[in-house]
């Protein structure tokens, strides 16, 4: 059985009717697409990155210690084991001591510093950064970008977004755009697998009758979503398609080894990047998000000086190996992967410029952003933090550069919409309410 | 909002639903079983529901007193105490890794064997003294980048650990040291001898963890604030009992760590007297202990402590989940601009919501950030003469710099110079926020019955499943009015609810 | 406060009214084919504004350990594979919280719901079937159990629908009907008694009259 086939199926339902005002409208955003065949990966460093380490560093000559009352920005790097000045510094940027692999990467990105967040709460933060809409209080104001542009994109693929190990939101958006939350491969590969005691097809057939005279006798929209997502996962289970997430399947060794999985360096986040791969070239998703770190909120030291710049440096290099991979494949339409996707990693905002007392970080209300791949103008760095406590500067969106004078502090909002506007969608989809990044575009 | 979202409102609203509902009393019956006992109900007694055309008032009475209806309060609050301390923040230099076979200690290997991250070899000494300490110790070299490394390498004793009495196991033999005092003569019970060379982890390694020794520490912490819970309801003590009581909770193992980990931690505010000698295997025997007046339920708690960690959070923490307001931020985001104050209550872009949370985040003042530790006045007084001097005179210690404003970059610094720094900034109407401590928070919104409307309106997002602005100010009124007129009773509250004819219809 | 379905003293406050009053929707006519008509979405669950005051609690998703209280109440057993307790297994991806990275739980019907609860419902049914079904007031298996005798049948569904969704209908229960036909259909392809009220008991338990309340 079809996707199509499914949801055409709803029809019978009586709840689509009033529905086809939006379908048509959905279908005439997508006609204004400059290039259908794009795609995007949402990276989600979780608990509040610090930027020192990676992103948006300092060199620790002129921001010394001796300097932090004036500077209010404490490296840190003293503290680490990673030499007096650790920063990588390439021709077009210059990282953190964490940024690992994708330093040589550094041609192909984008670099967005000196944004501006609107909470230091991690859970509102996090919705935030997810929908690019300031949520009120805990509640959502908008679907996760990766379901609203699965909406526009992924009509007809299995799972238009997939998202591991982090949240999903969908408002507004068609159910099949919503986000299928896993929490890592193995419950994927689970959850497209048949269960250890599976009902056969003739069991299966006559359950599928039995929901189709239920859903038929509810006009309840909740109790349809639910009757939908059923069905939604039978589909999933009948595609067939759980091998491409099964670590034990030796076809997938060549992968397992390019994402470095099983030499006991890497963690989930290497798994969950090998999925975002399978899941984009087999035509699974549209729309993969993953979590790349957990456990960044280090307000300890112990937690600051030895765990926060592994695991953002295994985050980074998580990214790099699907990028270069993607890179590596072609993609049938023409060009790379890479080319047509485009990754964009994120946290919540970011960690302290100064120190606390327990040589930890607490929570900051400036942010930095990485995207590339997609065609992006990569080495470009957009904004930059204060020279005094990292705050956000005003940016031109022109130029990308600083300008005191008519830039505008750049947010998610921004960057969900420079997003659409390079899929060709001038209209405000998703009700950001600010203009794209026009240096991006 | 834009056209396309605009219609797609249109389109998923335009027809109500038609499918709400009364319920049968049966299924009234089951959806209040699933609410506050966790499970449907047996089907005994939905027959008799059936047959008596009605629910007994007893029935729900029975339920409202079962420890299935304390277990669901508690998955509630869960959800507003966020239960999970931060584990990281249990010192990580009293615990054991697992390498090689091995169990060490990675964070004091600098100071013992000369090379951090270090574990012993795999060889057995067994030249060791009373105390556990190696008598042989070899001298080891690696050559890393043309440079010639040295570390002393004492080999592994067997040792029979608390967590596990009947498997001995392979410990670093320095780790493996039960002796009560270093040859510097620091006592190995102190945190100073964190960083000792002399001391290791005592008998059965009673002074030290390994992860997952640490992990279930870490669960006691956690459950210690839903015993909380369960007791206010058990002994049918009114709901603000769990904010205010001078009470902690001890089972097996957090007596165990009390008693021999608590003073290396240095993070833990243990009751000074009366830990209750439980065996650490005991987790399901938890003893009231009098905590000193400085504590406030709750909100004092490690569980709470460790789990937000800074006082910001905790402010804001209990600010969303007991009096279930957010902080909005201004339209366009927060923006730190220029060189203005660094007084967040004042600051332009911060005012917004830190005019109200710099005051409140000052009654966990006290309580020391990534910590659950009581800060006395002894130790950190409120203005330090010496701290005041050296800010004028320069060469301040860390003491000073790290706990009392002694570098004031802006004007709103100076009055302040010499004060401990959770007073700073703070008007002459909040400076007593610190030694009041949150208890004097949850006094005022007791009072104002911004707490009590809270709890209530919790309780109805909890049974009705309704958003926050779906509530009727009026029944939330009427709800919260009956709560406190019932002394703050949880079960009186969550009774009202399910008894309303609102709970009998469903959409 | 209402005063009149709580019995505060035995034989008061019958609340036989408003049970008449309960509305069921007309049961369709089963669509035997997928239907051919043009809508072609569900909208996200979310809500964009806030609704008007209801009078009417919402209709809510069981927690993750209402649902494995719930089902193992009925069955006896846990969803389990070899010692682990699977429920347990995938508690992150099933929305429950750790009250660090997530701190509220989940309570969508979402995909990846919908296909465990259907593993988990599976396996519960075959483990009860086969060591506890005959146990029960109307046992799984009976010689009556065979197509001429529909009555004996539809007891059963009957007795099922009450203790698995609490069902007591006033008047007829439309889904009696569609289970008996779940029923004929799955017999009439397998002559299997046993898969036969597997399917029934795993239609049961996936059903939202079953995991919403």
């Amino acid at each position: 059985m079809k996707r199509r086939h499914f949801l055409q199926g709803l029809g019978a339902s009586g709840l689509g009717l009033s529905l086809s005002g939006y379908a048509n409208l959905a279908r005439a955003s997508e006609s204004t697409l400059l290039d259908p065949d794009r795609y995007f990966v949402f990276v989600v460093f979780s608990g509040a990155w610090d930027p020192l380490l990676a992103l948006d560093p300092r060199d620790p000559a002129i921001f010394s210690n001796d300097v932090v009352p004036e500077t209010q920005i404490q490296t840190g790097y003293d503290i680490l084991d990673v030499g007096s000045d650790p920063r990588v510094v390439t021709p077009e940027m210059t990282f953190g001591p964490y940024i690992g692999d994708l330093a040589q990467l550094s041609n192909q990105l984008v670099l967005v510093r000196g944004m501006s967040m609107s909470s230091v709460g991690h859970s509102s933060a996090t919705k935030h950064a997810l929908t690019a809409k300031v949520p009120s209080g805990e509640s959502v104001r908008g679907s996760s970008v990766s379901t609203l542009l699965s909406s526009v994109l992924g009509e007809h693929d299995d799972i238009p977004s997939l998202v591991l190990g982090t949240k999903s939101y969908n408002l507004s958006h068609p159910l099949w755009s919503s986000g299928f939350q896993s929490a890592d491969i193995e419950d994927l590969h689970a959850a497209l697998s048949d269960g250890e005691v599976a009902l056969n097809d003739a069991q299966q057939d006559a359950l599928y009758r039995f929901f189709e005279r239920e859903k038929s006798r509810t006009r309840s929209n909740q109790l349809q979503s639910m009757y939908a997502n059923r069905d939604a996962a039978q589909l999933l289970l009948d595609s067939g398609m759980s091998s491409l997430f099964d670590l034990s399947n030796s076809s997938l060794s060549h992968l397992k080894q390019h994402f470095g999985i099983d030499n006991g360096v890497t963690g989930s986040e290497a798994e969950n990047a090998l999925v975002a791969y399978q899941a984009l070239t087999n035509g699974v998703s549209r729309c993969v998000t993953y979590r790349a770190a957990r456990g960044l909120d280090s307000h300890s030291g112990d937690d600051w000086a030895t765990r926060h710049g592994p695991r953002l440096q295994n985050g980074f290099n998580s990214v790099a190996a699907l990028a270069t991979l993607l890179e590596d494949t072609p993609h049938p339409s023409g060009g790379s992967w890479l080319s047509r996707t485009t990754i964009w990693c994120m946290s919540e905002f970011q960690r302290n410029p100064v120190m606390n007392k327990n040589f930890g970080r607490d929570h900051y209300i400036t942010n930095s952003a990485l995207l590339l791949g997609g065609g992006l103008p990569g080495g470009t760095v957009i904004g930059a933090t204060s020279d005094q406590k990292m705050k956000s500067q005003k940016v031109s969106l022109h130029t990308g550069l600083v300008d005191d004078e008519s830039g505008v502090y750049i947010s998610h909002e921004h960057i969900a919409r420079t997003l659409l506007y390079r899929l060709g969608i001038e209209e405000d989809l998703g009700d950001y309410r600010e203009p794209p990044i026009q240096a991006l575009l | 909002m834009n056209t396309i979202l605009a219609m797609a409102f249109v389109a998923a609203h335009a027809e109500t639903d038609p499918s709400e509902m009364i319920l049968s009393p049966t299924e009234e019956a089951r959806a209040m079983s699933i609410q506050i006992r966790g499970v449907i109900p047996t089907l005994e007694e939905l027959e008799a529901i059936e047959s008596a055309g009605a629910i007994d008032e007893s029935l729900l009475d029975e339920w409202l007193a079962s420890s299935e209806f304390e277990e669901q309060v508690v998955r509630h609050h869960q959800s507003i105490f966020w239960n999970s301390p931060y584990q990281n923040d249990l010192e990580v230099r009293r615990v054991l890794f697992f390498s090689n076979g091995l169990y060490y200690r990675k964070q004091t290997s600098q100071y013992v064997r000369g090379q951090s991250r270090t574990s012993c070899s795999d060889w057995e000494n067994t030249d060791v003294d009373q105390w556990n300490r190696p008598q042989t110790v070899l001298e080891q070299s690696y050559t890393q980048n043309g440079q010639e490394f040295t570390y002393l390498d004492e080999g592994w004793v067997w040792v029979t650990p608390y967590w596990n009495p009947t498997t001995p196991i392979k410990v670093c033999a320095f780790d493996a040291r039960t002796n009560p005092i270093s040859e510097t003569g620091v006592d190995c019970r102190t945190r100073d001898s964190n960083k000792d060379s002399g001391c290791g982890c005592g008998p059965n390694l009673e002074w030290c963890m390994t992860r997952t020794v640490q992990t279930v520490y870490k669960e006691a912490f956690a459950e210690e604030l839903s015993v909380r819970v369960k007791r206010a309801l058990s002994e049918a003590r009114p709901y603000t009992d769990i904010l205010t009581e001078d009470i902690t909770y001890m089972n097996g193992p957090l007596s165990f760590y009390y008693r021999n980990i608590d003073s290396y931690v240095g993070r833990t505010s243990a009751p000074a007297e009366n830990i209750p000698e439980l065996d650490y295997f005991d987790t399901d025997t938890w003893v009231a202990v009098a905590t000193p007046e400085e504590h406030s339920g709750a909100l004092t708690s490690a569980g709470w402590l460790l789990r937000h960690q800074t006082n910001r959070g905790r402010a804001s923490r209990f600010y969303e989940g007991f009096l279930c307001s957010t902080f909005v931020p201004p339209t366009g985001g927060i923006i730190d601009e220029g060189l203005s104050t660094p007084d967040l209550s004042l600051k332009r872009g911060c005012a917004d919501c830190h005019a109200r949370l710099e005051p409140w985040r000052a009654y966990w003042g006290r309580w020391g950030e990534v910590s659950s530790q009581y800060i006395t006045e002894s130790d950190y007084p409120t203005y330090s003469e010496n701290c005041a001097e050296c800010a004028e005179d320069g060469g301040c210690n860390n003491f000073c710099r790290n706990n009392y404003m002694v570098d004031p970059i802006h004007a709103d610094d100076e009055p302040y110079i010499g004060w401990y720094l959770p007073y700073v900034y703070l008007k002459q109407t909040q400076s007593a926020h610190p030694d009041t401590g949150p208890s004097a928070w949850v006094t005022d919104v007791l009072s104002d019955g911004t707490l009590a409307q809270c709890v209530t309106q919790n309780a109805v997002t909890w049974l009705y499943g309704w958003e926050v602005d779906e509530i009727d100010p009026e029944l939330l009124t009427e709800w919260t009015r009956a709560f406190e007129q019932s002394g703050y009773s949880y079960p009186a509250l969550v009774k009202t609810l399910l008894i309303d004819e609102t709970y009998g219809r469903r959409k | 406060m209402r005063p009149f379905w709580i019995a505060l003293f035995i034989g008061i406050g019958c609340r036989a009214q408003d049970v008449e009053e309960t509305i069921e929707p007309p049961a369709g006519e089963p669509s035997n084919e997928e239907a051919s008509t043009v809508d072609e979405t569900v909208v996200g669950e979310g809500d964009l504004e806030p609704s008007e005051s209801p009078e009417s609690r919402a209709r809510m998703r069981m927690t993750i350990d209402q649902l494995q209280a719930s089902m193992k109440h009925i069955t006896g057993v846990d969803w389990m594979s070899g010692n682990r307790v699977l429920w347990d297994e995938y508690r992150t991806s099933l929305g429950v919280p750790d009250y660090q990275e997530t701190v509220n739980e989940d309570l969508s019907a979402n995909v990846i719901f919908q296909k465990f609860l259907q593993d988990a419902s599976t396996y519960s049914c075959q483990e009860w079937i086969a060591h506890d079904g005959s146990a029960g007031l109307y046992p799984f298996f009976s010689d009556a159990y065979d197509e001429g005798n529909l009555d004996t049948i539809s007891d059963n569904l009957r007795y099922l629908r009450r203790l698995v969704h609490g069902h007591f209908p006033v008047g007829e229960d439309p889904m009696i009907q569609s289970l008996q036909e779940l029923y004929t259909l799955v017999y009439q392809r397998t002559e299997d008694h046993t898969i036969t009220w597997n399917t029934v008991c795993v239609g049961l338990f996936t059903h939202p009259d079953f995991y919403t309340y």
